[in-house]
């Protein structure tokens, strides 16, 4: 292959890798930015989403085995939005019952509790999900929506999946979707407001508790549909797939800047170009290629915290 | 005034002192899971009831505060003497040893990590990864140039020490939230770094390193029909009172003073002449020391380590520890610490369970009990007998 | 003007931007030693962040300040602190879980001699600082309220306002500066407490004969009972000084506090 295509392929996994980590990050921005605590059970809330997806599946698996085309492609999106619903209230769920209580005091503990929601999260599904440790094949869904062409086609010299590809849609639209909802609506406007100053929110009458569920909501809904689409990308997950996740989704939000979805967006695409440019061009860098990812984060987080798209913040004295 | 020798009170403090050993070592023996659950259902009330009926505690506490060196010097006597009694009472008694200096040497890591969390309010979410690097460290050195235990321990705490300035070069221009990513991202990267390096013997880790020799005394051999644990064990009770002592005397110090200030609001720290980032890296460094010190120990004494050991996950296990037990509360943690080994031990039943519930404590208690097992005490900067006395004993002033 | 008194502090067009908006444009303040200063100003003038500029917390973008004819600008706070400039803060800023004395002794930082070896290899010389510095806690606390030595190992979050707000003065006085900032004192208090702060701000006056504080308030009474002279600023600039009655009636300062005369 030229090396234009070379490139061009290094580009394109990262362009896909990219699109799951803006995906994560997009929660973890949405959460800093209302409660001001980095949320770390989020990944594992994107784990539960897997699973939750696989069940589902499992239980219209003979529906899905029976249609074809259009239809099929229905309950698919059925199975995506019954996911979605189901992880965002649980995530609404995980937020009354273990963060609130501890959003207002010191942020240490908010911290604290939210790594030990992280960890139970994680654990139960290990303990009380059949064989919980193994991991779990994860059907090739999109298959069926191209049995009649191949799976993918080439542009000069670089290999494009179908599958991928509908997996990317999937992901812009639904952030486009987060984007306008945020942007648009009036609980949007909440959102943000509280995100800039939660005590003036308050104020101007904005119901903080309200805002900070719906923002659970949305954050859990699209980890959910994270999850399956990562799921249907590597036809495996696994219980602790969440921990790394948790880990890439803040590093990609810190480094695009915390509370700005823009930012994590960016910053998704930025992580997941150091991996894939690390991977193709560093001797074992694929072995390395998380170590090279952290370092960045870390340079990101001494030079520049407040990330590609923040604002400077000033202390409050 | 010289404290006169009270006959009574030394009674009093050796006989409760006695008792209490007995029954850890009974309790240590028990396999019933039922009498088990029910002394704990006891300890969890005594330890709820010293926040309700705070005043009655508060008088048994000043007792045990005034007699405070017979407290101490009983508890010692009896901790070196438990390993000649306890192979009479304890059917299990090898494995408890192992056990007790396991224990030993997350004390160590606890009390090393409360310097910079629970004193300093540094979340150093890498804890584990250098607790690794002193156990490679003391590994490599003695496995590839062959020196002896006496040299790698020290070595082990002063290369974690290392590693913590290297760290904190980017980690002090860095606040809050931030500083914590940077701890954890470090402390992949170091476990990532040891799994993939052929020199680190990679994920399979280092095997088959020197156990313990002082002065050509093996650490392998069984003294006088005891168990060769029990060489460790008395080395980890010296080691473990040196670190409670240190740990003492920094807290009730102007270093305990000036940390604790940086921790609760460093802004006023600075407007005092605290140079925070200074102090905040002397704090990261004795902590890593006495960490990486722990790390080389348990490389001698287990003989191999891995990557998984020093895992994030093993991170947050000694947090827990230090949280539990409550920050800058050096017996809080001494006890948080011996609940979090000693009781998953116990409990067998609920080894699956472990790490859940751990995860549920770290939900749990940031919400009911964020400042931990204890009740508060002041700083007293003891000196001896001398102190600052009770409360309200200054009326002189007025 | 200033009748032989030394001038130990003055600022020159001190400046500082947060992104584009002028917190102070431009602030020339003279401190002479023994004397008490009002800095008044409507909501957002700038008030506080002169404090924070000096002290060091922010750090300027324009302009000069000198303290004892030494540049400070650019100088992290803990170096100010060392010169001699302490203070208290709007929003308290104690150590709430520390005990009173705790909160009191940082104030002494600058005098601690025993330091990490000390606290470890050299306990006597330790004791020693500590029983002294102590002494001298005790001392500051019977001036203000000697009830409060009874609570001297009490976690400081248990008091009420006012007591806390006399252990932060404590604090401020306790490493002997030569100016002090008091921003906003009686904020949160009942017009009663407010008096006894007031009474409070002239036992500080004379325990430390050489000190200058600098007040910043909203509560008139107070600028008044205790200011010798008053230096009005609105949107990050002086807009008048002299004596309290020549302040209060200048129509800038009218203006800014009520609004244009209609």
């Amino acid at each position: 292959m030229g090396t234009e295509a070379v490139i061009a392929q290094i580009i394109l996994n990262g362009v896909f890798l990219g699109i799951q980590y803006a995906l994560i990050a997009v929660g973890f921005t949405l959460f800093f930015g209302v409660l001001n605590i980095i949320n770390f059970s989020h990944g594992d809330v994107f784990m539960l989403g897997a699973f939750i997806g696989l069940i589902l599946i499992n239980i219209f698996s003979g529906v899905l085995g029976m249609t074809g085309g259009a239809s099929y492609g229905l309950i698919l999106f059925m199975i995506f939005f019954l996911c979605m619903l189901v992880t965002g209230l649980i995530g609404i769920l995980l937020e009354r019952i273990a963060v609130k209580p501890v959003s207002k005091g010191p942020p240490l503990m908010a911290l604290l509790a939210t790594l030990g929601l992280a960890i139970a999260i994680r654990e139960s599904v290990r303990l009380f999900f059949p064989r919980g440790s193994d991991s779990k094949r994860f059907p090739e869904l999109l298959k069926p929506l191209f049995s009649g062409t191949s799976q993918a086609f080439e542009i000069g010299g670089v290999l494009i999946r179908y599958d991928n590809l509908v997996i990317f849609g999937m992901g812009v639209a639904v952030i486009v979707a987060v984007s306008l909802y945020i942007n648009k609506t009036k609980m949007g406007l909440g959102i943000r407001a509280v995100a800039q100053d939660s005590e003036a929110a308050m104020m101007m009458g904005v119901h903080r508790d309200r805002v900070i569920d719906v923002t659970f909501l949305i954050g859990s809904a699209l980890a959910g549909l994270t999850g399956i689409l990562n799921g249907l990308f590597y036809n495996t997950i696994i219980f602790d797939m969440g921990a790394m996740a948790a880990v890439i989704g803040f590093s990609a939000a810190v480094i695009g800047g915390l509370g700005n979805i823009y930012g994590a967006i960016v910053g998704g695409f930025v992580f997941a170009m150091t991996q894939t440019f690390s991977a193709a061009f560093i001797p074992k860098g694929s072995e390395y290629m998380d170590v090279i990812a952290f370092g960045v984060l870390i340079i990101f987080l001494v030079f520049k915290p407040s990330g590609i798209l923040g604002e400077k913040m000033y202390e409050r004295v | 005034m010289k404290r006169s020798f009270n006959l009574i009170d030394f009674t009093k403090v050796m006989v409760f002192e006695v008792a209490v050993f007995f029954l850890v070592m009974f309790f240590l023996d028990i396999e019933s899971l039922w009498i088990l659950i029910a002394g704990l259902a006891l300890v969890v009330a005594m330890v709820v009831s010293t926040k309700v009926w705070e005043r009655q505690f508060s008088s048994v506490r000043d007792f045990f505060s005034a007699n405070r060196r017979t407290v101490i010097g009983i508890l010692i006597v009896l901790l070196v003497l438990y390993p000649l009694v306890s192979p009479l009472v304890i059917r299990q008694n090898t494995y408890w040893l192992l056990i007790l200096v396991q224990t030993g040497i997350y004390i160590i890591l606890a009390l090393g990590l409360n310097i910079q969390l629970g004193s300093t309010g540094v979340l150093n979410l890498a804890v584990a990864a250098f607790y690794g690097i002193g156990g490679y460290t003391a590994g490599l050195l003695s496995l590839r140039l062959g020196l002896p235990t006496i040299l790698t321990l020290p070595i082990g705490g002063i290369a974690a020490a290392l590693f913590g300035i290297l760290l904190y070069v980017p980690l002090y221009k860095t606040k809050g939230h931030y500083m914590a990513l940077v701890t954890l991202a470090f402390g992949l990267m170091i476990v990532l770094a040891l799994d993939n390096t052929e020199f680190t013997g990679g994920p399979q880790g280092l095997m088959s390193i020197p156990e313990m020799k002082f002065f050509g005394y093996s650490f392998l051999t069984n003294p006088g029909g005891l168990n060769f644990y029990t060489n460790y064990y008395y080395l980890m009770l010296f080691l473990v009172l040196l670190a409670v002592v240190v740990s003492y005397r920094f807290y009730n110090s102007w270093v305990g003073l000036t940390l604790a200030t940086i921790r609760d609001d460093e802004v006023a720290a600075k407007c005092f002449g605290v140079n925070t980032n200074i102090w905040k890296g002397i704090s990261f460094i004795t902590g890593n020391f006495m960490i990486g010190l722990a790390g080389a120990i348990y490389a001698h004494m287990i003989g191999f380590i891995s990557p998984q050991n020093f895992s994030f996950s093993e991170s947050l296990l000694i947090v827990a520890m230090v949280i539990l037990g409550g920050m800058d509360n050096i017996l809080g943690i001494i006890l948080g610490t011996i609940l979090l080994t000693i009781l998953p031990e116990k409990m067998r039943v609920i080894t699956e369970y472990r790490i859940l519930i751990y995860g549920i404590l770290l939900i749990v208690i940031p919400m009911f009990r964020p400042s931990g097992l204890l009740p508060f005490k002041p700083r007293m900067y003891h000196f001896g007998n001398k102190g600052l006395g009770k409360r309200g004993d200054y009326s002189h002033a007025k | 003007m200033q009748n032989n008194k030394k001038r130990i502090f003055y600022s020159e067009n001190l400046e500082i931007n947060f992104g584009g908006i002028y917190a102070l444009a431009g602030i020339n303040i003279d401190i002479f030693e023994n004397e008490v200063i009002g800095l008044i100003g409507p909501n957002g003038s700038g008030k506080t962040t002169f404090f924070n500029v000096i002290t060091g917390i922010y750090k300027a973008t324009g302009g000069h300040f000198y303290f004892k004819d030494e540049d400070l600008l650019g100088k992290e706070p803990y170096e100010i602190a060392k010169k001699g400039i302490s203070r208290t803060f709007q929003s308290s800023r104690l150590c709430l879980g520390l005990s009173l004395l705790d909160n009191i002794l940082i104030g002494m930082y600058n005098n601690q001699t025993a330091g990490y070896f000390a606290a470890l290899f050299n306990r006597k010389k330790l004791a020693s600082e500590v029983d002294l510095f102590k002494e001298r806690a005790v001392e500051l606390l019977t001036i203000f309220n000697p009830e409060l030595i009874d609570n001297l190992l009490d976690p400081v979050g248990d008091l009420p306002q006012i007591d806390k707000k006399r252990v932060e003065i404590c604090r401020a006085m306790a490493g002997e500066p030569n100016i002090i900032l008091l921003d906003e004192p009686s904020a949160g208090m009942t017009p009663d407490e407010t008096v006894e702060m007031m009474a409070d701000i002239r036992k500080v006056r004379s325990t430390m004969r050489d000190v200058s504080i600098i007040i910043v308030e909203h509560d008139m009474s107070v600028i008044s009972s205790v200011s010798e002279r008053v230096i009005a600023i609105n949107f990050g600039k002086e807009i008048a000084r002299g004596t309290y009655e020549e302040v209060s009636n200048h129509p800038e300062v009218r203006e800014a506090y009520l609004g244009k005369e209609v």
